[in-house]
């Protein structure tokens, strides 16, 4: 049974409209006259459902949806708005209230909008919960040497990482950093033989391609023009596992610099190579040099959880 | 009008609607079996006995909407009445050909074609 | 050049957008008097924003913001708003509008909106050129005994098998009820052991077996695992339970007409007639249902049980 708290300063305006939640549906409903007191109230539990009024003295609706946005997202929140209000309630929305309905149509349009908002909120936790419940994602692409797929793959890979639980945000921050420069060596370096390897500075460089840029070039030559990276990303809660491979000659592994060496920082494939090795638990090459597999352990000092 | 999670009920004339919602697997089974006891218990009150499925909100559905049919038909089989469906969408009607179901309720193309249907 | 169109019945607050938004280099605008001149443009030449007005003859605002998600899902639609037209905004902002400017908060505001939200519609566009590139997708959940779970995995698969161009908007629906069905089965017959002929026999008793079921052991521990296996060609969605298993070639018809009153088959026979293949193995207790692109299922066939 669903609870839903009704925020309005007027004893009145309360009465009526738990009334009409409690006609029209089954739920339990309970009662503050201003912003502070719902704030107070939900220390101890949480509603399913705020229906609050806009105007309303100490803390209005609009400061209570900030401070819902900020305290507690999950609860949605309904907005009641007096004749005059309106432009409140686009703002309000706009700061994450769920929906609106003016006072004057409480009768015909509050109970529907409550129903939709309750379940579009059921909705979302269960889609939480499932997502608990995965135990393995593995995708695979094929990709044109396109810096723009970059930063999307390495985003979608960081999504479903945070949802596996998988380390911290400052592990996803270096799961990140060493994909981006596997992708980009793999792209540019590999594919398209550029011979200087981009670092954040150069891969700006390369992304405000203008028309005559080597990479264009490249990019509209055989056999440049043909070769694609393949993408492998395995996630399971105790590991990801990234294989990226371009069609390129390949490169030297043993002739890269080491890690500690005079150049090993430097903007060109070995400062790449230095972020891969330092962020990730494991780095290696195929004899080509065109084939690299990335492995990154889920953190024993983080949140340990015996895997599902 | 009662707004329950699944089954939306009206009444109009003699007849009792009832409006699926959504899709009913994805409720827990005893949140289905209450809102059921309640809809079966207003047939078994004095009143209509007949019941129109309007299933306009509803695009397509499975076995566990079947069984909730079932049980409501039951009921009204056990009052004497009759029970139409109506607003049924064309995975609806595959559905329900395909489960050899169509034969037990008539499908009529309008909620009030279908009250019509149901009271002659 | 990222193209704006601005679209106000207005001449002077048509000028006053176009002027602020000329001030960044980078941004082209064009214009349209109303909804409908609106709507020609951006099918002839689709614009990366649309700023528009709420009031307007022929087309209002609202109507072009639906119709612009409806055709151009990724060109997003920003609304001024005046007084008078803030119920309006509501309901655009609900349709689907992505931000709104007050027109008398253009000069403060226009550029700083559109250019967040220009960004956003890039991440999303390039989001979905990079799914485009996907070649083979695996996924893998182990889930409790519950049900509301069941609607969101529906989604996810059901997403995840459009993203990969396996199916259109009926083959997605049929999908969705076969794998319904594959997870009730596994649920109800599979862990709970909660035999269908209790079912259309008495609900109450078995509803109530159902979740007692649900809180004894050994039913409790038990999980449903799905599998899902894509690439461009197929989807392959497997469904296992932890239960005893059962013999497939024991379900009873449930077209026969003796059959019609119980509940048992019928699932089953849905999950063949949507998907192109269903196998058991021989436990009993594993599905496996696979889709392959183009093949349009009609259950009209006869020799198809």
């Amino acid at each position: 049974m669903p609870t839903i708290l009704v925020v309005d300063d007027s004893a009145v305006d309360r009465r009526l409209i738990g009334g009409l939640l409690q006609q029209k549906s089954v739920c339990t409903v309970e009662y503050a006259a201003n912003g502070v007191e719902a704030l107070a109230r939900m220390k101890n539990v949480l509603p399913d459902l705020i229906v609050t009024d806009l105007t309303m003295p100490v803390m209005d609706g609009l400061e209570l949806v900030r401070k819902m946005r900020t305290h507690h997202p999950d609860v949605p929140v309904i907005l009641m708005t007096a004749h005059g209000s309106e432009a409140l309630a686009v703002e309000a929305l706009e700061q994450g209230a769920a929906s609106y309905v003016p006072k004057s149509q409480l009768a015909d349009r509050l109970p529907k909008t409550t129903e939709e908002v309750l379940a579009l909120a059921r909705a979302a936790r269960s889609s939480e919960r499932l997502l608990g419940c995965l135990s393995r994602t593995e995708f695979s692409f094929r990709l044109d040497s396109d810096a723009a797929l970059v930063d999307p793959l390495v985003d979608l890979v960081g999504r479903i990482v945070a949802g596996m639980k998988l380390c911290d945000f400052a592990g996803r921050l270096q799961i990140g950093v060493a994909l981006k420069e596997a992708l980009l060596n793999a792209l540019f370096h590999g594919n398209l033989e550029i011979g200087m390897a981009p670092s954040a500075e150069g891969q700006d460089m390369l992304i405000q391609e203008t028309d005559e840029s080597l990479v264009e070039r490249r990019r509209r030559q055989p056999p440049y023009r043909d070769r694609r990276t393949y993408v492998d990303v395995r996630i399971s809660p105790d590991e990801a596992r990234f294989v990226v491979r371009d069609e390129g000659p390949g490169f030297d592994v043993a002739a890269a610099p080491a890690p500690g060496d005079a150049g090993a920082l430097e903007p060109e494939r070995g400062r790449g190579l230095s972020l891969m090795r330092a962020f990730m638990d494991e780095l290696t090459f195929n004899e080509a040099g065109n084939e690299v597999t990335m492995v990154k352990r889920r953190e024993s000092t983080h949140d340990d959880h015996p895997s599902r | 009008m009662s707004i329950l999670k699944t089954f939306h009920t009206e009444s109009e004339d003699e007849t009792l609607i009832v409006m699926p919602q959504g899709s009913v697997s994805s409720l827990a089974g005893d949140e289905v079996s209450s809102e059921l006891d309640e809809l079966l218990e207003r047939l078994e009150r004095p009143g209509p006995n007949n019941v129109v499925v309007d299933f306009e909100k509803v695009s397509y559905f499975g076995t566990v909407m079947l069984g909730a049919m079932h049980a409501i038909w039951k009921h009204v089989r056990e009052e004497g009445g009759k029970m139409v469906l109506c607003n049924v969408s064309d995975m609806g009607r595959e559905i329900l050909r395909v489960s050899g179901i169509d034969v037990l309720w008539p499908v009529c193309a309008s909620r009030q074609e279908a009250i019509e249907e149901v009271n002659r | 050049m990222t193209t704006i169109l601005v679209v106000d019945d207005s001449a002077v607050d048509r000028q006053l957008a176009g002027g602020f938004l000329a001030n960044d280099p980078d941004l082209t605008v064009r214009y349209a008097g109303d909804g409908a001149e609106a709507l020609e443009t951006i099918v002839r030449k689709a614009p990366d924003l649309v700023l528009t007005d709420l009031m307007m003859p022929k087309i209002d605002g609202l109507q072009l913001v639906a119709e612009v998600r409806r055709s151009h899902p990724l060109v997003p639609v920003i609304l001024m708003t005046s007084k008078g037209s803030e119920e309006i905004a509501v309901q655009a902002l609900q349709q689907g509008a992505a931000s709104y400017v007050p027109k008398r908060m253009l000069a403060r505001k226009l550029l700083s909106t559109v250019r967040s939200v220009l960004a956003v519609a890039t991440r999303e566009r390039s989001h979905s050129r990079l799914m485009g590139c996907m070649t083979q997708s695996e996924c893998r959940f182990a889930l409790e005994n519950d049900f509301t779970l069941f609607g969101p995995l529906v989604a996810y698969l059901q997403e995840e098998v459009t993203r990969m161009g396996l199916c259109d908007e009926t083959e997605r629906m049929r999908i969705g009820v076969a794998l319904e069905e594959g997870l009730t089965n596994a649920l109800y017959h599979g862990n709970l052991e909660v035999g269908s002929e209790l079912r259309g026999e008495d609900d109450k008793a078995y509803f109530a077996l159902v979740e007692e079921r649900r809180r004894q052991a050994p039913y409790r521990h038990r999980r449903i695992h799905v599998d899902a296996s894509l690439s461009r060609e197929q989807a392959m969605l497997r469904i296992r339970d932890e239960g005893s298993g059962f013999d497939p070639s024991s379900i009873p018809d449930p077209t026969d007409p003796e059959n019609l009153e119980k509940a048992s088959g019928r699932g089953v026979l849905l999950m063949r007639t949507f998907m192109d293949e269903v196998a058991y193995n021989e436990m009993g207790n594993t599905v496996t249902m696979t889709k392959r692109r183009g093949t349009n299922n009609h259950p009209n066939h006869d020799e198809e049980s």
